[in-house]
């Protein structure tokens, strides 16, 4: 990676930095305590692709959440972290991250700078320790200089979540053929997706109750029925309950085409598999959210839906070479 | 300055009467009834080969105990850093006491749960992100990091102990209060804890080996081993000879 553009940042550290978005998003929220800047915004986009933040040099971020699937794990079900270990769980979108109230399928993370600290340290993602990280960078004159800029306190672990969440934070997919639609374009979305997106939110789909607002989650907690027995108990181990054995974070539906195999697992490989597991009514588990149920879908309805969920992609988000790798 | 780290400067208030005078908590790392060498290698009842390079933990809720029961507390909590570059005996934190005879100390290991899920982001040493102590996959912080490395075959293989979580605050009582058989007396040139640190390895789960050949003892990163650990640890601690 060439980190050459990094000096031309410096001048820049004080420019304030709007995340633009469109009418039907709400605006960005963006933390008191960690403020935008252009600077900053940069610093955390050339942190997001350096190998150099995980332990041996072999894993950034950009490894498991690639640009082109949407900032997913490009078909993997599970990811491949530092001397090939691999993790339990299937690498989310990144897109619209910023507006996540919690992070993690099992929601245990409140905030995108404390939420980093997870990669950055697991053995199976980059396995770096704090102390030593911040030793490393440090060693590098550009990330001096850079964070110099950017912070008044210089390099920390602290500050590095925090270049890191600010360009996390830019993460924005508004132009796919649904928003399109919804900006006034009658014809952005296939006769298809049309009846699609009329069964998504109607009761005969019911897909609306978990996945909705601009991102189509509520970020709520659910069990849909994946299995009987949860391997990943997903929510239970905070909180103690038997009834939250099977919980997951509603994901957004943004670029899903992009995303899979998809759940929590990566368990389901095609978006008509996921549709058809909602058309079941899922496997019998005592947890299952009352929502799930057989939907007596007919085989042009499933379609219907698939379509619905392809209409979702946004192409210009994965190509935007303010995401891309850094220059 | 000092070589080793007490990343907390957190208060220490006296309480009791006026005749308080300071005294320091010490803890010194052995296995079984020696000082623990760093980087020097012993062997677990699994039979791994292993060495030892860096141990933190958090400590608070300090307490000396007297005859009767009753507390003579010291705030604060600490983050101690035991490593390669440190003494195997560390002060820990310093108190202000009355002058007597106590019966023993008492003492948690972990973070209280009112501060175990603040914001990370705003708190400050020894609880900030930079610690190396904040868990964010598991909720709160590493109460307990243990790390070393063992031979596996020929070739040596780091294993790392990390155990926290709300449920495993360890509360370490040194106290007789029915016999007796323990006392402090105050002044004193240091209140002194062993921590025999290969009371991990003492068991693994349902009564299996703790073998750091399988990967489930390898690393260890909260999950039903911790719990364990946990057990295991509860009587690793001991007072040591007060000198
Ligand atoms: C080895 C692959 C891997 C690497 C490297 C990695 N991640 Fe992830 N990421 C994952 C997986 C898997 C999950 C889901 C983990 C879970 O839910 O427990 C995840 C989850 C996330 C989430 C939560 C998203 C949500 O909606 O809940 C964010 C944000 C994130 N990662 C950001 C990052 C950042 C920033 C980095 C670099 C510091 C990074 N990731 C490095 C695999 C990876
Ligand atoms: C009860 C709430 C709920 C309802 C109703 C619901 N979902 Fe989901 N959805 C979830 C949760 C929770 C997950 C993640 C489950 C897991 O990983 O274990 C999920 C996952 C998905 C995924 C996979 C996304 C990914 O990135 O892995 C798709 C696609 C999806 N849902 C589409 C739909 C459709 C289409 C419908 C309507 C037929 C629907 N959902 C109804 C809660 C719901």
């Amino acid at each position: 990676m060439v980190l050459g553009s990094l000096a031309g940042m410096v001048l820049a550290a004080s420019a304030v930095y709007v995340v633009k978005v469109p009418d039907h998003f709400p605006p960005m929220p963006i933390p008191a305590d960690n403020a935008m800047s252009a600077a900053k915004v940069e610093l955390g986009h050339q942190l997001f692709y350096d190998k150099r933040l995980s332990g041996d040099n072999s894993v950034a971020c950009a490894s498991c959440h690639k640009p082109e699937f949407a900032f997913s794990d490009g078909g993997k079900a599970v990811s491949t972290g530092v001397k090939g270990r691999r993790g339990t769980r299937n690498a989310p979108t990144l897109t619209d991250v910023g507006y996540r109230s919690r992070l993690f399928w099992e929601g245990g993370s409140p905030r995108l700078e404390a939420q980093a600290v997870g990669p950055l340290t697991n053995p199976n993602e980059m396995d770096s320790d704090p102390t030593k990280l911040v030793a490393r960078l440090k060693a590098i004159p550009q990330y001096r200089a850079a964070f110099a800029a950017v912070f008044p306190d210089g390099l920390s672990m602290l500050n590095l979540t925090k270049a890191i969440s600010a360009f996390e934070r830019t993460l924005v997919s508004s132009n796919s053929p649904w928003d399109r639609y919804r900006e006034g374009d009658q014809t952005a979305l296939s006769v298809v997706a049309l009846r699609g997106m009329k069964i998504f939110f109607s009761e005969k789909g019911d897909c609306f109750h978990c996945h909705q607002g601009q991102d189509f989650t509520d970020d709520s907690l659910r069990n849909t029925a994946l299995t009987t027995v949860y391997s990943d108990t997903g929510l239970a181990p905070i909180t103690s309950k038997d009834q939250d054995v099977g919980k997951f974070k509603v994901p957004t539906l943004r670029n899903v085409e992009l995303t899979g195999p998809y759940m929590h697992d990566g368990s389901i490989k095609t978006l008509r598999d996921v549709v058809e597991h909602y058309n079941s009514g899922g496997a019998a588990n005592l947890n299952a959210d009352p929502l799930m149920r057989p939907l007596g879908l007919s085989e042009a309805e499933v379609n219907d839906l698939v379509a619905f969920l392809k209409a979702l992609t946004d192409h210009s988000f994965t190509q935007d070479p303010r995401f891309g790798l850094p220059k | 300055m000092n070589k080793w780290r007490v990343l907390a400067a957190a208060a220490v208030v006296a309480l009791g009467s006026a005749l308080a005078v300071p005294v320091e908590l010490k803890v010194a790392l052995v296995v079984g009834d020696k000082p623990l060498v760093m980087g020097q290698t012993y062997t677990n009842p699994a039979g791994n080969t292993y060495e030892v390079n860096l141990l933190r933990f958090y400590i608070t809720q300090v307490a000396l105990v007297k005859r009767d029961g009753s507390e003579v507390r010291a705030d604060g909590l600490h983050l101690v850093e035991f490593s390669p570059t440190t003494p195997q005996e560390l002060t820990v934190m310093k108190m202000n006491v009355p002058a007597g005879e106590y019966a023993g100390i008492r003492f948690s290991i972990g973070v209280p749960r009112e501060l175990n899920h603040l914001d990370v982001v705003h708190q400050k040493a020894p609880l900030d992100m930079d610690s190396g102590m904040y868990w964010s996959w598991n909720p709160g912080y590493i109460f307990y990091r243990f790390e070393g490395k063992y031979v596996k075959g020929t070739t040596p293989t780091p294993f790392l102990m990390h155990m926290g979580t709300d449920s495993l605050m360890q509360n370490i009582q040194l106290a007789d209060l029915e016999q007796y058989s323990t006392s402090i007396k105050v002044p004193s040139s240091g209140i002194r804890v062993n921590l025999d640190v290969s009371k991990v390895f003492a068991s693994g789960l349902g009564g299996q080996a703790y073998d750091l050949n399988k990967p489930e003892y390898a690393q260890v990163h909260g999950g039903p081993v911790s719990q364990q650990v946990y057990l295991n640890l509860l009587s690793a601690w001991s007072l040591a000879k007060q000198r």
